[in-house]
């Protein structure tokens, strides 16, 4: 067999095992169907025109190179002793396009880059119910790409890649108007983007790693109703980025070590009625940047060792900010404005220097997290070459005892005298 | 001759405590902020913002002191026959190398018990350098200030002001003209201003050192262009040492000319 017939060969034996899976579908039970390279059915193509629905395919340990493979009908297609399936270079490696679907325990990879179409080592196309697990797919332009797919689960796969530019490679996991997906316990790396959801609703986005990316870790847009739990974004390029969504849920992700001049560990653009829970921020330029955003509650979250732990903008309206923890950043929160219609309550800083005189752990003086050079610095980016001098030190401590330019409204009026205990693990 | 000069006014710095003072509040003050901080890394930003602050002041300071103090020292051998020149070059040596031996002795234990990464020794390596550089320099500024100006009292009025001038007033300048240049491009202008006052330069080099040149955005990355680059480093390095030749060469035209 060749692994890349012709288009018409291609054309004519898509429409064969179209019909094949739907003759067989009345008639058979589901059997195994084994790929060996050294036995009656030699390759993973030979496999799916044979199959029909319900019917498991096995693919032997070994290297496998092939490409182009639809799957047109339910199957499940698993690896024994984890065989590797590529297309060395020269285009997707499965398309799905039947519901039901499961493939597991095999790598496959290899689709070389194109600027042309969207080449992914598993692209499931307008379908339903499928489950990829324990897929390894190394050295792929995309990783899985799910196009109009709902009910699907990604679970334990390792996505990886050497990007080193955003036009050299696609994103990891790749979903474009989906709904009710499961992406849990994946590992991404190497690719432009970790994870892309755009028009993706209903969403769980859970335990994943997504390690070293050349754009962001995590990237979602217009994608509602989502749910991302206990993440770890970590080194990417520019951190996290999410943009004009509603109802976001973030609980328990670590955002860290995003460094870099417009690096984030999270940046919000245009999010509204979210909450973002339990979280750790730790050793980014910028913790967590706000923009345009509405109605979020930010609860529990550490900020540490962050040069901006929070940057809000003047656009931001009615969010809450409390039982955060802010410790060790540069700036703790910096803003383009002198009023604020955030509110900030029973948030822990380091920098606090009141006092607690009736010991019920909350402080009686209010404390403002903007320091006055945070401010200029936002009006004004060059006089941020002042930092460590003289004269903002001793601008700080007069804003402190009597401010006069940085925002009043932006003040914690019940500062916690410990950082809070979170419910993080 | 020369040789006598530097031994007699060495033993008389040496035995005067303040350069012992000097070397032990940088150790004390290097440990305390490692025990603090608990880290190199933090230890070394915190001890950065002490040094470019306490050391000028220091080094003017006792700079302006030492020349006064050794007023009587010069008549007597001004009357000898010994050039003025080295009379002056062995006194500025003296002063200026007790300052500096001593803050890199002090500084110099801490840092480097504690550096715990290759990243950790390079920039204690240039916070060390860096602070001799600048006692150099205040050291030149104090001569320069004393032994233009008789009266002692005004000397070391003028010796403050002169710190006050590079540490405080000239930071708040230039903060005032960035507001009101705001509608121009400020970098080029941020870089030129950073090389007109000793401690500034000093300041960014430390500061780029410390991995924060992502903080600071588009200016940063300016900066970082500059201070990043083993040229840039030796160019402010180059510039710190300027700083300290001009004063002394202004000093020394003063003392060769000046009618005891």
């Amino acid at each position: 067999m060749k692994a890349f017939p012709l288009p018409g060969f291609f054309a004519r034996w898509m429409l064969a095992s179209a019909i094949l899976c739907f003759a067989a579908q009345a008639t058979c039970a589901a059997r195994t169907i084994r790929v060996d390279r050294g036995g009656a059915v030699p390759s993973v193509a030979a496999a799916l025109r044979l199959a029909a629905p319900g019917d498991d395919i096995v693919i032997a340990a070994g290297r496998y190179e092939e490409g182009g493979l639809d799957v047109l009908c339910r199957v499940t297609i698993r690896g024994e002793g984890n065989p590797m399936v590529t297309a060395r270079g020269r285009g997707g490696v499965f398309i799905v396009r039947a519901n039901g679907v499961s493939i597991r325990d095999l790598a496959v990879g290899e689709t070389g880059r194109s600027d042309i179409e969207d080449r992914a080592a598993i692209k499931l196309v307008g379908v339903r119910d499928c489950i990829i697990e324990r897929v390894t797919v190394r050295d792929a332009f995309f990783g899985l790409y799910l196009s109009k797919s709902a009910r699907c689960t990604i679970r334990d796969c390792v996505i990886t890649r050497r990007a080193t530019n955003e036009s050299s490679s696609g994103n990891g996991i790749h979903s474009w108007s989906g709904d009710s997906l499961l992406i849990e316990n994946n590992r991404i790396e190497g690719h432009r983007d970790g994870i892309y959801l755009e028009f993706t609703k209903h969403t769980f986005v859970i335990g994943n790693t997504s390690i070293g990316n050349v754009r962001y870790g995590l990237h979602f847009m217009f994608s509602d109703d989502n749910t991302y739990e206990r993440n770890v974004f970590t080194r990417n390029g520019s951190g996290v980025a999410v943009m004009y969504t509603h109802r976001v849920h973030m609980r328990g992700n670590v955002f860290s070590r995003n460094w870099g001049g417009a690096a984030y560990g999270l940046l919000l653009k245009e999010i509204t009625d979210s909450e973002i829970e339990d979280n750790l921020f730790e050793g980014n330029t910028t913790g967590l940047y706000a923009e345009g955003g509405a109605r979020i509650l930010v609860r529990d979250n550490v900020f540490r060792g962050n040069g901006w732990a929070v940057r809000l903008m003047a656009n931001c309206t009615d969010n809450t900010f409390t039982r955060n923890a802010f410790l060790r950043n540069t700036f703790d929160v910096s803003t383009n404005s002198t009023s604020s219609s955030s509110a900030f309550r029973e948030n822990h800083w380091e920098a606090y220097r009141g006092y607690d005189l009736d010991r019920d752990g909350i402080g009686d003086v209010p404390y403002r997290p903007v320091r006055v050079f945070s401010y200029i610095v936002a009006k004004n980016p060059p006089a941020i070459v002042l930092l460590n001098s003289f004269i903002v030190g001793l601008l700080d401590v007069t804003e402190r005892v009597l401010p006069t330019i940085t925002p009043i409204a932006l003040s914690d009026a019940r500062p916690l005298m410990q950082p809070p205990r979170g419910r993080r693990p | 001759m020369i040789g006598m000069l530097f031994r007699s006014q060495l033993r008389n710095v040496l035995r005067s405590r303040w350069v012992y003072v000097h070397a032990g509040f940088f150790a004390v003050l290097g440990e305390t902020l490692y025990q603090a901080g608990g880290s190199a890394a933090g230890m070394q930003v915190a001890m950065m913002n002490i040094v470019l602050i306490v050391l000028p002041l220091i080094a003017i300071v006792y700079g302006a002191i030492y020349v006064h103090g050794a007023r009587e020292f010069y008549e007597v051998l001004a009357a000898q026959p010994v050039r003025r020149r080295d009379i002056f070059v062995s006194s500025y040596i003296v002063v200026g190398g007790a300052l500096a031996g001593c803050y890199i002795l002090g500084a110099g234990i801490p840092l480097a018990v504690h550096a715990e990464t290759c990243a950790d020794v390079a920039s204690a390596a240039m916070l060390v350098a860096a602070g001799a550089l600048l006692t150099l320099v205040f050291t030149a500024v104090a001569f320069a200030v004393a032994i233009g100006i008789h009266d002692r009292a005004r000397a070391i009025g003028a010796a403050l002001m002169l710190w006050f001038y590079f540490s405080l007033l000239y930071d708040g300048i230039v903060l005032y003209l960035f507001y009101a240049l705001s509608d121009y491009p400020a970098e080029p202008f941020a870089l030129a201003f950073t090389f007109l006052n000793p401690v500034d330069l000093a300041r960014i080099a430390l500061t780029m050192q410390f991995d924060v040149s992502a903080l600071m955005g588009y200016t940063g990355a300016v900066f970082e262009q500059l201070f990043g680059t083993g040229l840039g480093l030796a160019a402010a390095f180059a510039a710190l040492l300027l700083w300290a030749g001009v004063p002394f060469l202004i000093a020394q035209r003063l003392f060769t000319r000046r009618d005891f």
